[in-house]
């Protein structure tokens, strides 16, 4: 229908202004193809809302519920991390520890009668040269023992030679 | 003693500010309406559920984003109209559902008149199937929701205009299929 001042549709939704509605209703009045109009908008409508709302078959999940908690990964670096800069301060505290603390005791590695030994604070310089003194003494005494071995097998020979008869041959290492 | 019942924007700037049992009421007061709106734009229970749960996830998350908390109702909806459109681009990501695509030239009266109230629903149902996914949304939003179309507008994103004449060519394919059962 052309001939209401709004469209009666506008009316029906309830979207026209008081004044607009004022002047609506008073067309109605007088206008029965309009009120038939309104009529068939009312019916579908109703129609419509023969559709009940449903129950909701189960409640949406609440916050404190776990589907709001971040993800079983997200909690676990939360709780390493505690968040970027608590990470960062005590990433840096750790290494502080480690290097300030490798700087005081100063650990040695020795190498002492084939068993390997990790000694803390700072390599005593006596210690060393007490070391490199046994050291020196152990290779002497290597050699002085390789010498009288030499010279011991030397005698046992010239003896079985002049002795003649025990062995034709020479002893043998 | 006066009792003044907790507005919704109450609710939402305690919310914002961590209340969880503010969020928590807001869920409560708005999941049904969002489930039926959701029910009737998918028209599958399963859909609709997990869609109302990722709209009120997104809300919670999203709260601080919210600039005018008096427009609370609108902005759920328009998290839940987008829910909706994305789940049916995913389903058929080659089909761009027009306006007056749906129905055009295949609106039959529904036959006979329906004597009990389930088949009055059903025939309901059936004259909703005859719309767009968009008018039919809109039709939901206006009659079930009640929503004006100002607020349509900015859920659905589109002018008012569009709002209207998504309604009214909805009103008049839904009058030919129900008129049997309303007459």
């Amino acid at each position: 229908m052309n001939c209401c001042p709004y469209d009666l549709r506008d009316y029906w939704f309830q979207e026209l202004d008081a004044g607009a509605r004022r002047e609506v209703e008073a067309h109605l009045h007088e206008c029965a193809g309009c009120r038939e109009e309104l009529e068939r908008l009312r019916l579908t409508q109703q129609s419509l809302l023969r559709l009940k709302d449903e129950e909701i078959p189960r409640r949406i999940a609440f916050v404190s519920d776990k589907v709001f908690e971040p993800s079983r990964a997200a909690r676990w670096w939360s709780a390493v991390t505690g968040g970027v800069p608590r990470f960062a301060m005590a990433a840096s505290l750790l290494l502080a520890v480690f290097f300030g603390g490798a700087r005081i005791s100063r650990p040695s590695l020795t190498v002492d009668s084939g068993r390997w030994q990790i000694a803390f604070g700072a390599a005593d310089s006596g210690r060393l040269e007490a070391l490199e003194a046994r050291a020196v003494r152990h290779a002497s005494d290597m050699q002085n023992i390789e010498q009288a071995y030499e010279l011991l097998i030397k005698q046992m020979n010239m003896l079985y030679r002049q002795a003649g008869e025990m062995r034709p041959a020479e002893f043998r290492q | 003693m006066i009792f003044r019942e907790v507005e919704d924007r109450d609710l939402v700037l305690a919310a914002r500010k961590g209340n969880v049992d503010a969020f928590n009421r807001l869920v409560s007061r708005w999941e049904k309406r969002v489930y039926n709106y959701l029910l009737r734009v998918v028209r599958n229970r399963e859909d609709a559920l997990d869609l109302s749960q990722e709209t009120f996830l997104k809300a919670y998350r999203y709260l601080g984003k919210l600039e005018d908390v008096d427009r609370f109702p609108h902005w759920l909806f328009r998290i839940a109209h987008n829910e909706a459109f994305s789940q049916f681009r995913k389903e058929r990501p080659e089909t761009e559902v027009l306006d007056g695509e749906y129905g055009q030239g295949r609106a039959q009266p529904i036959g006979g008149v329906p004597v009990y109230p389930l088949e009055m629903e059903l025939a309901v149902e059936r004259a909703l199937d005859h719309l767009s996914p968009e008018q039919r949304e809109t039709v939901i939003l206006k009659v079930y929701q009640g929503f004006k179309f100002e607020e349509i507008s900015r859920i659905q994103s589109c002018p008012v205009s569009t709002v209207k004449s998504r309604l009214y060519a909805a009103f008049d394919l839904l009058r030919d299929v129900l008129s049997p059962v309303s007459g």
